[in-house]
Protein backbone atom coordinates (compact mmCIF):
# COMPACT_ATOMS: atom_id res chain seq x y z
CA UNK A 1 0.00 0.00 0.00
CA UNK A 2 1.35 3.34 -0.85
CA UNK A 3 2.42 5.27 1.69
CA UNK A 4 -0.09 8.29 2.45
CA UNK A 5 1.70 12.13 1.68
CA UNK A 6 2.73 13.69 4.36
CA UNK A 7 1.50 17.13 4.91
CA UNK A 8 3.49 18.30 8.21
CA UNK A 9 4.71 21.81 6.49
CA UNK A 10 7.74 21.65 8.60
CA UNK A 11 8.81 18.11 7.58
CA UNK A 12 8.32 19.30 4.30
CA UNK A 13 10.73 22.42 4.90
CA UNK A 14 13.25 20.12 6.78
CA UNK A 15 13.07 17.76 3.26
CA UNK A 16 13.94 21.49 1.03
CA UNK A 17 16.38 22.12 3.49
CA UNK A 18 18.33 18.72 2.72
CA UNK A 19 17.32 18.51 -0.97
CA UNK A 20 18.85 22.20 -1.51
CA UNK A 21 22.00 21.72 0.46
CA UNK A 22 22.69 18.53 -1.78
CA UNK A 23 21.63 20.49 -4.54
CA UNK A 24 23.91 23.86 -4.09
CA UNK A 25 26.41 21.48 -2.63
CA UNK A 26 26.52 19.17 -6.12
CA UNK A 27 26.31 22.04 -8.51
CA UNK A 28 29.68 23.93 -6.76
CA UNK A 29 31.40 21.09 -6.76
CA UNK A 30 31.40 20.72 -10.32
CA UNK A 31 31.78 24.33 -10.72
CA UNK A 32 35.23 24.62 -8.35
CA UNK A 33 36.25 21.54 -10.06
CA UNK A 34 37.04 23.15 -13.23
CA UNK A 35 40.04 24.90 -15.07
CA UNK A 36 38.36 27.95 -15.17
CA UNK A 37 37.88 28.29 -11.01
CA UNK A 38 40.72 26.84 -9.97
CA UNK A 39 42.73 30.17 -12.69
CA UNK A 40 40.07 32.64 -11.32
CA UNK A 41 41.02 31.35 -7.78
CA UNK A 42 44.56 31.75 -8.25
CA UNK A 43 44.45 34.64 -10.06
CA UNK A 44 42.41 36.71 -7.24
CA UNK A 45 44.78 35.03 -4.89
CA UNK A 46 47.99 36.50 -6.77
CA UNK A 47 46.44 40.09 -6.42
CA UNK A 48 45.79 39.86 -3.13
CA UNK A 49 49.38 38.39 -2.60
CA UNK A 50 50.73 41.24 -4.83
CA UNK A 51 48.89 44.02 -2.64
CA UNK A 52 49.90 42.64 0.47
CA UNK A 53 53.50 42.69 -0.58
CA UNK A 54 53.19 46.54 -1.61
CA UNK A 55 51.50 47.50 1.50
CA UNK A 56 53.81 45.70 3.00
CA UNK A 57 56.83 47.44 1.30
CA UNK A 58 55.45 50.53 1.95
CA UNK A 59 54.53 50.64 5.35
CA UNK A 60 57.96 49.05 6.22
CA UNK A 61 59.93 52.02 4.52
CA UNK A 62 57.89 54.27 6.55
CA UNK A 63 58.62 52.78 9.92
CA UNK A 64 61.94 52.28 8.50
CA UNK A 65 62.19 56.45 8.16
CA UNK A 66 60.24 56.93 11.46
CA UNK A 67 62.85 54.93 12.98
CA UNK A 68 60.51 51.80 14.56
CA UNK A 69 61.40 48.41 13.90
CA UNK A 70 59.38 46.58 11.19
CA UNK A 71 57.32 43.32 11.15
CA UNK A 72 60.67 41.82 9.60
CA UNK A 73 62.74 43.12 12.66
CA UNK A 74 60.63 41.69 15.21
CA UNK A 75 60.61 38.52 13.33
CA UNK A 76 64.62 38.51 13.50
CA UNK A 77 64.98 38.64 16.65
CA UNK A 78 62.19 36.21 17.51
CA UNK A 79 64.65 33.69 14.98
CA UNK A 80 67.22 34.91 17.44
CA UNK A 81 65.08 33.86 20.64
CA UNK A 82 63.90 30.56 18.57
CA UNK A 83 67.31 29.96 18.19
CA UNK A 84 67.69 30.28 22.02
CA UNK A 85 64.86 28.15 22.79
CA UNK A 86 65.72 25.08 20.02
CA UNK A 87 69.28 25.47 21.81
CA UNK A 88 68.00 25.05 25.29
CA UNK A 89 65.19 22.27 23.72
CA UNK A 90 68.54 20.54 22.65
CA UNK A 91 70.18 19.94 26.02
CA UNK A 92 66.47 19.70 27.31
CA UNK A 93 65.61 16.30 24.73
CA UNK A 94 69.70 15.08 25.68
CA UNK A 95 68.12 14.26 29.54
CA UNK A 96 64.78 11.98 29.61
CA UNK A 97 61.55 13.65 29.90
CA UNK A 98 60.71 13.81 33.95
CA UNK A 99 59.18 11.18 35.12
CA UNK A 100 55.28 11.18 36.49
CA UNK A 101 55.45 12.80 39.89
CA UNK A 102 52.08 10.44 40.86
CA UNK A 103 52.70 7.21 40.78
CA UNK A 104 51.02 4.84 37.97
CA UNK A 105 48.75 2.22 38.16
CA UNK A 106 50.24 -1.03 37.74
CA UNK A 107 50.41 -1.90 33.74
CA UNK A 108 49.13 -5.29 33.98
CA UNK A 109 45.34 -5.00 32.20
CA UNK A 110 44.66 -8.10 30.41
CA UNK A 111 41.83 -7.94 27.38
CA UNK A 112 37.90 -9.30 28.75
CA UNK A 113 38.38 -12.32 26.76
CA UNK A 114 41.65 -13.67 28.18
CA UNK B 1 -12.96 7.02 7.30
CA UNK B 2 -15.17 10.01 9.97
CA UNK B 3 -13.21 7.92 12.48
CA UNK B 4 -9.75 8.46 10.26
CA UNK B 5 -10.39 12.30 9.35
CA UNK B 6 -10.90 12.59 13.24
CA UNK B 7 -7.55 10.97 14.06
CA UNK B 8 -6.46 13.20 11.60
CA UNK B 9 -7.39 16.25 12.93
CA UNK B 10 -6.30 15.16 16.47
CA UNK B 11 -2.63 14.66 15.30
CA UNK B 12 -2.82 18.41 13.33
CA UNK B 13 -3.84 20.00 16.52
CA UNK B 14 -1.50 18.06 18.24
CA UNK B 15 1.62 19.01 16.18
CA UNK B 16 0.77 22.38 16.25
CA UNK B 17 0.27 22.48 19.92
CA UNK B 18 4.35 20.88 19.79
CA UNK B 19 5.34 23.34 16.89
CA UNK B 20 4.06 26.28 18.85
CA UNK B 21 5.80 25.36 21.97
CA UNK B 22 8.54 25.08 20.17
CA UNK B 23 8.53 28.11 18.73
CA UNK B 24 8.32 29.53 21.71
CA UNK B 25 11.45 27.83 23.37
CA UNK B 26 12.91 29.15 20.70
CA UNK B 27 12.68 32.41 21.51
CA UNK B 28 13.55 31.90 24.79
CA UNK B 29 16.45 29.78 24.35
CA UNK B 30 17.96 32.02 21.15
CA UNK B 31 18.14 34.51 23.65
CA UNK B 32 20.37 31.98 25.99
CA UNK B 33 22.55 30.79 22.65
CA UNK B 34 23.99 34.40 22.08
CA UNK B 35 24.67 35.49 25.64
CA UNK B 36 25.99 31.95 27.09
CA UNK B 37 29.68 30.84 26.26
CA UNK B 38 30.22 27.69 24.70
CA UNK B 39 30.27 24.70 26.42
CA UNK B 40 34.26 23.77 27.38
CA UNK B 41 35.75 21.13 25.30
CA UNK B 42 38.93 19.19 26.26
CA UNK B 43 38.79 19.60 30.28
CA UNK B 44 40.03 15.99 30.69
CA UNK B 45 42.79 16.05 33.60
CA UNK B 46 46.38 16.43 32.12
CA UNK B 47 49.85 16.86 32.27
CA UNK B 48 52.46 18.76 29.65
CA UNK B 49 55.42 16.52 28.87
CA UNK B 50 56.70 19.03 26.68
CA UNK B 51 55.99 21.78 24.53
CA UNK B 52 58.80 22.36 21.66
CA UNK B 53 58.11 24.57 18.63
CA UNK B 54 54.20 24.11 17.74
CA UNK B 55 54.27 20.57 19.34
CA UNK B 56 52.88 20.04 22.63
CA UNK B 57 53.15 16.36 24.13
CA UNK B 58 50.04 15.65 27.04
CA UNK B 59 49.99 12.74 29.16
CA UNK B 60 46.50 12.09 30.60
CA UNK B 61 45.49 11.23 34.14
CA UNK B 62 44.29 7.61 34.29
CA UNK B 63 40.82 6.69 35.17
CA UNK B 64 41.69 3.39 35.95
CA UNK B 65 43.45 1.03 38.86
CA UNK B 66 45.13 -1.26 36.07
CA UNK B 67 46.44 -0.11 32.92
CA UNK B 68 47.23 -2.07 29.60
CA UNK B 69 51.05 -2.39 29.55
CA UNK B 70 51.31 -0.69 26.19
CA UNK B 71 50.72 3.14 26.15
CA UNK B 72 49.24 4.86 23.40
CA UNK B 73 50.09 8.11 21.44
CA UNK B 74 47.21 10.02 19.92
CA UNK B 75 48.69 12.07 16.88
CA UNK B 76 46.52 15.11 15.95
CA UNK B 77 45.76 16.39 12.68
CA UNK B 78 48.16 19.66 11.91
CA UNK B 79 45.46 21.54 10.59
CA UNK B 80 42.96 21.36 13.95
CA UNK B 81 42.56 21.27 17.83
CA UNK B 82 42.93 18.39 19.45
CA UNK B 83 39.85 18.79 21.92
CA UNK B 84 37.51 17.42 18.71
CA UNK B 85 38.78 13.69 20.43
CA UNK B 86 38.34 15.59 24.13
CA UNK B 87 35.00 17.04 23.35
CA UNK B 88 33.09 16.50 26.84
CA UNK B 89 32.14 13.15 29.23
CA UNK B 90 30.54 10.77 27.15
CA UNK B 91 32.00 12.37 23.83
CA UNK B 92 35.69 12.27 24.38
CA UNK B 93 37.91 9.35 21.99
CA UNK B 94 40.44 9.88 24.70
CA UNK B 95 37.80 9.50 28.29
CA UNK B 96 37.27 6.43 26.61
CA UNK B 97 40.41 4.77 26.11
CA UNK B 98 41.28 5.79 29.65
CA UNK B 99 38.45 4.03 30.41
CA UNK B 100 39.39 0.80 28.95
CA UNK B 101 42.46 0.76 30.83
CA UNK B 102 44.87 2.82 28.15
CA UNK B 103 47.62 4.91 29.52
CA UNK B 104 47.16 7.80 26.58
CA UNK B 105 49.31 10.02 25.34
CA UNK B 106 48.27 13.09 23.07
CA UNK B 107 50.81 14.81 20.60
CA UNK B 108 48.89 17.98 19.30
CA UNK B 109 49.61 21.44 17.94
CA UNK B 110 49.80 25.21 18.09
CA UNK B 111 50.24 27.40 15.39
CA UNK B 112 53.38 27.84 14.38
CA UNK B 113 55.02 31.28 14.92
CA UNK B 114 56.40 33.44 12.14
CA UNK B 115 59.93 32.18 12.65
CA UNK B 116 58.80 28.78 12.50
CA UNK B 117 57.69 28.96 8.93
CA UNK B 118 60.44 27.33 7.32
CA UNK B 119 59.53 24.27 9.47
CA UNK B 120 58.70 21.38 6.91
CA UNK B 121 57.45 17.64 7.08
CA UNK B 122 60.53 16.03 8.11
CA UNK B 123 60.43 17.96 11.34
CA UNK B 124 56.92 17.42 11.94
CA UNK B 125 57.01 13.56 11.26
CA UNK B 126 60.61 13.06 12.04
CA UNK B 127 61.39 15.22 14.46
CA UNK B 128 58.18 16.20 16.50
CA UNK B 129 56.52 12.81 16.26
CA UNK B 130 60.02 10.84 17.26
CA UNK B 131 60.36 13.21 20.24
CA UNK B 132 57.10 12.61 21.53
CA UNK B 133 57.41 8.76 20.90
CA UNK B 134 60.81 9.16 23.34
CA UNK B 135 58.91 10.94 25.60
CA UNK B 136 56.25 8.31 26.12
CA UNK B 137 58.67 5.64 26.30
CA UNK B 138 60.41 7.72 29.16
CA UNK B 139 57.82 8.29 30.81
CA UNK B 140 56.05 4.82 30.98
CA UNK B 141 59.14 2.83 31.21
CA UNK B 142 58.16 0.86 28.19
CA UNK B 143 59.94 -0.34 25.43
CA UNK B 144 57.14 -0.22 23.03
CA UNK B 145 53.86 1.85 22.67
CA UNK B 146 51.01 1.88 19.74
CA UNK B 147 49.92 5.08 17.67
CA UNK B 148 46.16 6.63 17.04
CA UNK B 149 46.66 9.37 14.03
CA UNK B 150 43.68 11.36 12.91
CA UNK B 151 43.56 12.41 9.07
CA UNK B 152 46.90 14.23 8.64
CA UNK B 153 47.74 13.10 12.01
CA UNK B 154 47.47 9.92 10.33
CA UNK B 155 50.05 10.80 7.53
CA UNK B 156 52.54 11.78 9.98
CA UNK B 157 52.28 8.62 11.94
CA UNK B 158 53.10 6.46 8.76
CA UNK B 159 55.78 8.89 7.65
CA UNK B 160 57.02 8.16 11.28
CA UNK B 161 56.58 4.36 11.27
CA UNK B 162 57.79 3.92 7.88
CA UNK B 163 61.17 5.38 8.12
CA UNK B 164 61.65 4.49 12.02
CA UNK B 165 60.26 0.69 12.10
CA UNK B 166 62.62 -0.57 14.80
CA UNK B 167 62.15 2.23 17.36
CA UNK B 168 59.20 0.24 19.87
CA UNK B 169 56.05 1.27 17.57
CA UNK B 170 54.00 -1.98 18.21
CA UNK B 171 50.70 -1.01 16.47
CA UNK B 172 49.26 1.88 14.31
CA UNK B 173 45.78 2.89 13.98
CA UNK B 174 45.37 5.39 11.78
CA UNK B 175 41.75 6.99 10.89
CA UNK B 176 40.61 8.89 7.67
CA UNK B 177 43.95 9.37 6.68
CA UNK B 178 45.29 10.89 2.67
CA UNK B 179 47.91 8.73 0.60
CA UNK B 180 46.64 9.33 -2.73
CA UNK B 181 46.58 13.42 -3.03
CA UNK B 182 45.59 13.22 -6.43
CA UNK B 183 41.89 11.54 -5.34
CA UNK B 184 41.42 14.82 -3.33
CA UNK B 185 39.70 15.87 -6.52
CA UNK B 186 38.83 19.36 -5.07
CA UNK B 187 42.02 20.00 -3.16
CA UNK B 188 43.97 18.76 -5.92
CA UNK B 189 41.99 21.18 -8.63
CA UNK B 190 43.41 24.09 -6.51
CA UNK B 191 46.32 23.26 -6.26
CA UNK B 192 46.44 22.54 -9.82
CA UNK B 193 50.11 23.40 -10.79
CA UNK B 194 49.14 25.36 -14.19
CA UNK B 195 47.67 28.00 -11.73
CA UNK B 196 48.85 27.56 -8.39
CA UNK B 197 52.52 29.56 -7.28
CA UNK B 198 52.62 27.85 -3.93
CA UNK B 199 56.11 29.45 -3.59
CA UNK B 200 54.99 33.11 -3.96
CA UNK B 201 51.88 32.46 -1.71
CA UNK B 202 54.46 31.26 0.85
CA UNK B 203 57.30 33.42 0.53
CA UNK B 204 54.63 36.49 0.85
CA UNK B 205 52.66 35.11 3.80
CA UNK B 206 55.40 32.67 5.43
CA UNK B 207 53.14 30.88 7.44
CA UNK B 208 49.77 29.44 5.86
CA UNK B 209 46.98 32.09 7.86
CA UNK B 210 44.08 29.54 9.73
CA UNK B 211 41.35 31.67 6.84
CA UNK B 212 42.48 29.67 4.32
CA UNK B 213 42.34 26.66 5.52
CA UNK B 214 39.36 26.79 7.33
CA UNK B 215 37.70 28.76 4.05
CA UNK B 216 39.14 25.79 1.67
CA UNK B 217 37.69 23.06 4.25
CA UNK B 218 34.13 25.32 4.29
CA UNK B 219 34.68 25.09 -0.06
CA UNK B 220 33.97 21.99 0.01
CA UNK B 221 30.18 21.88 1.19
CA UNK B 222 29.38 25.46 0.73
CA UNK B 223 25.72 25.09 1.42
CA UNK B 224 26.54 23.34 4.45
CA UNK B 225 27.27 26.06 6.85
CA UNK B 226 23.40 28.42 5.89
CA UNK B 227 21.95 24.53 5.96
CA UNK B 228 23.20 24.02 10.11
CA UNK B 229 22.19 27.11 11.00
CA UNK B 230 19.24 26.66 9.89
CA UNK B 231 18.92 23.64 11.39
CA UNK B 232 20.07 25.16 14.51
CA UNK B 233 17.22 27.45 14.76
CA UNK B 234 14.95 24.68 14.15
CA UNK B 235 16.50 22.78 16.75
CA UNK B 236 17.05 25.61 19.25
CA UNK B 237 14.18 24.46 21.76
CA UNK B 238 16.89 20.92 21.99
CA UNK B 239 19.39 21.89 24.58
CA UNK B 240 21.49 18.44 23.47
CA UNK B 241 21.42 19.23 19.50
CA UNK B 242 22.43 23.40 20.47
CA UNK B 243 25.33 21.88 22.55
CA UNK B 244 26.39 19.56 20.12
CA UNK B 245 26.35 22.05 17.56
CA UNK B 246 28.22 24.65 19.90
CA UNK B 247 31.25 22.21 19.97
CA UNK B 248 31.21 20.66 16.80
CA UNK B 249 31.13 24.54 14.84
CA UNK B 250 33.56 26.17 17.69
CA UNK B 251 36.30 23.55 16.60
CA UNK B 252 36.12 23.66 12.93
CA UNK B 253 35.91 27.27 12.63
CA UNK B 254 39.11 26.99 15.55
CA UNK B 255 41.90 26.00 12.70
CA UNK B 256 45.51 26.45 13.23
CA UNK B 257 47.56 27.70 10.82
CA UNK B 258 50.36 26.04 8.72
CA UNK B 259 53.74 26.21 8.55
CA UNK B 260 54.85 27.58 5.34
CA UNK B 261 57.43 25.36 4.76
CA UNK B 262 55.40 21.84 5.72
CA UNK B 263 52.74 23.63 2.78
CA UNK B 264 54.63 24.12 -0.15
CA UNK B 265 56.04 20.44 0.76
CA UNK B 266 52.74 19.15 0.60
CA UNK B 267 51.41 20.96 -2.45
CA UNK B 268 54.61 19.95 -4.01
CA UNK B 269 55.54 17.03 -3.36
CA UNK B 270 52.31 15.27 -1.97
CA UNK B 271 49.94 17.00 -4.26
CA UNK B 272 51.68 17.94 -7.53
CA UNK B 273 53.63 14.69 -7.71
CA UNK B 274 51.88 12.09 -5.02
CA UNK B 275 54.87 10.69 -3.83
CA UNK B 276 53.34 9.42 -0.59
CA UNK B 277 51.38 6.83 -2.89
CA UNK B 278 54.18 6.20 -4.98
CA UNK B 279 56.85 5.05 -2.63
CA UNK B 280 59.03 8.49 -3.81
CA UNK B 281 58.96 10.64 -1.10
CA UNK B 282 62.68 11.24 0.80
CA UNK B 283 63.09 13.09 4.29
CA UNK B 284 65.76 14.01 5.59
CA UNK B 285 67.50 11.74 3.46
CA UNK B 286 65.11 8.58 4.17
CA UNK B 287 62.97 7.72 1.47
CA UNK B 288 59.45 7.10 2.92
CA UNK B 289 58.68 3.31 1.74
CA UNK B 290 55.63 2.52 3.57
CA UNK B 291 55.97 -1.05 2.46
CA UNK B 292 58.56 -1.22 5.56
CA UNK B 293 55.56 -0.52 7.96
CA UNK B 294 55.38 -4.02 9.51
CA UNK B 295 53.72 -3.88 13.04
CA UNK B 296 49.87 -4.58 13.41
CA UNK B 297 47.97 -2.01 11.53
CA UNK B 298 44.28 -0.59 11.31
CA UNK B 299 43.22 2.04 8.66
CA UNK B 300 39.56 3.07 9.48
CA UNK B 301 38.41 5.19 6.84
CA UNK B 302 34.55 7.16 6.65
CA UNK B 303 32.27 6.20 4.48
CA UNK B 304 31.31 9.73 3.97
CA UNK B 305 34.59 11.90 3.91
CA UNK B 306 34.23 14.96 1.94
CA UNK B 307 37.58 16.12 3.34
CA UNK B 308 39.59 13.12 2.85
CA UNK B 309 37.67 11.06 -0.03
CA UNK B 310 38.10 6.92 0.74
CA UNK B 311 39.50 6.82 -2.79
CA UNK B 312 42.36 8.85 -1.62
CA UNK B 313 42.81 6.67 1.57
CA UNK B 314 41.94 3.77 0.49
CA UNK B 315 45.48 2.65 -1.12
CA UNK B 316 46.78 2.64 2.50
CA UNK B 317 46.29 -0.92 3.12
CA UNK B 318 47.76 -2.05 0.19
CA UNK B 319 50.86 -0.07 0.55
CA UNK B 320 52.01 -0.70 3.96
CA UNK B 321 53.93 -3.91 4.51
CA UNK B 322 51.69 -5.48 7.58
CA UNK B 323 50.87 -9.13 7.41
CA UNK B 324 48.05 -8.29 10.26
CA UNK B 325 46.29 -5.50 8.95
CA UNK B 326 42.47 -4.41 8.81
CA UNK B 327 40.40 -1.82 7.10
CA UNK B 328 37.49 -0.59 8.34
CA UNK B 329 34.58 1.60 6.60
CA UNK B 330 32.44 2.85 8.65
CA UNK B 331 29.13 4.94 8.34
CA UNK B 332 30.14 9.00 9.13
CA UNK B 333 31.65 11.62 7.71
CA UNK B 334 35.73 13.15 8.20
CA UNK B 335 34.96 14.42 11.92
CA UNK B 336 31.65 12.09 13.03
CA UNK B 337 33.61 9.41 12.82
CA UNK B 338 36.06 10.86 15.25
CA UNK B 339 33.51 12.50 17.31
CA UNK B 340 29.98 12.40 17.95
CA UNK B 341 27.31 9.62 17.61
CA UNK B 342 28.81 7.37 15.12
CA UNK B 343 32.02 7.46 16.52
CA UNK B 344 30.86 5.94 20.14
CA UNK B 345 29.02 3.05 18.65
CA UNK B 346 31.57 2.45 15.90
CA UNK B 347 35.03 3.84 15.89
CA UNK B 348 35.95 3.64 19.36
CA UNK B 349 34.73 -0.16 19.87
CA UNK B 350 36.49 -1.10 16.81
CA UNK B 351 39.65 0.24 17.88
CA UNK B 352 39.79 -0.84 21.47
CA UNK B 353 38.92 -4.41 19.97
CA UNK B 354 42.04 -3.94 18.11
CA UNK B 355 44.08 -2.73 20.50
CA UNK B 356 43.11 -4.40 23.68
CA UNK B 357 44.76 -7.97 22.56
CA UNK B 358 48.13 -6.51 21.50
CA UNK B 359 48.86 -4.34 24.42
CA UNK B 360 49.78 -6.58 27.28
Amino acid sequence: MAEPPNLDPLAMWRDMLGQWERGVNSVANQAMGSDEFSRAMHQMTAVGLRLQQTVGEVVGKSLEALNLPTRNDLISINERLSRIEARLDEIATAAPAPKPAVPRPPRTRRPPSA
Amino acid sequence: MADNAALDIGAFASRIQEETQRAVQRAVKGVGYFTSPAPAMGVTPKDLVRARGPARLYHYRPTEDELYRVPVLLVMATTNRGYILDLAPGQSFIGFLLGRGYDVFMLEWEAPRPEEKNLDLGDYALDFVAQAAEDVKAQTGEADFSIIGYCAGGMLSVIYAAVNPGLGLKNLVVFTTPVDFQQMELFANWADKRFFDVDRMVDTLGNIPPEVIYTSFDLLRPAARVAAQARLWDNMWNDEFVKSYRMFDRWGVDALALAGGYFRQVVRELFWENRLANNTLVLRGHRVDLGRITMPFLHVQAEHDHIVPRAASQPLIGLVGSLEKEELVLKGGHVSIAAGGNAVRRMWPAVDRFLAERSV
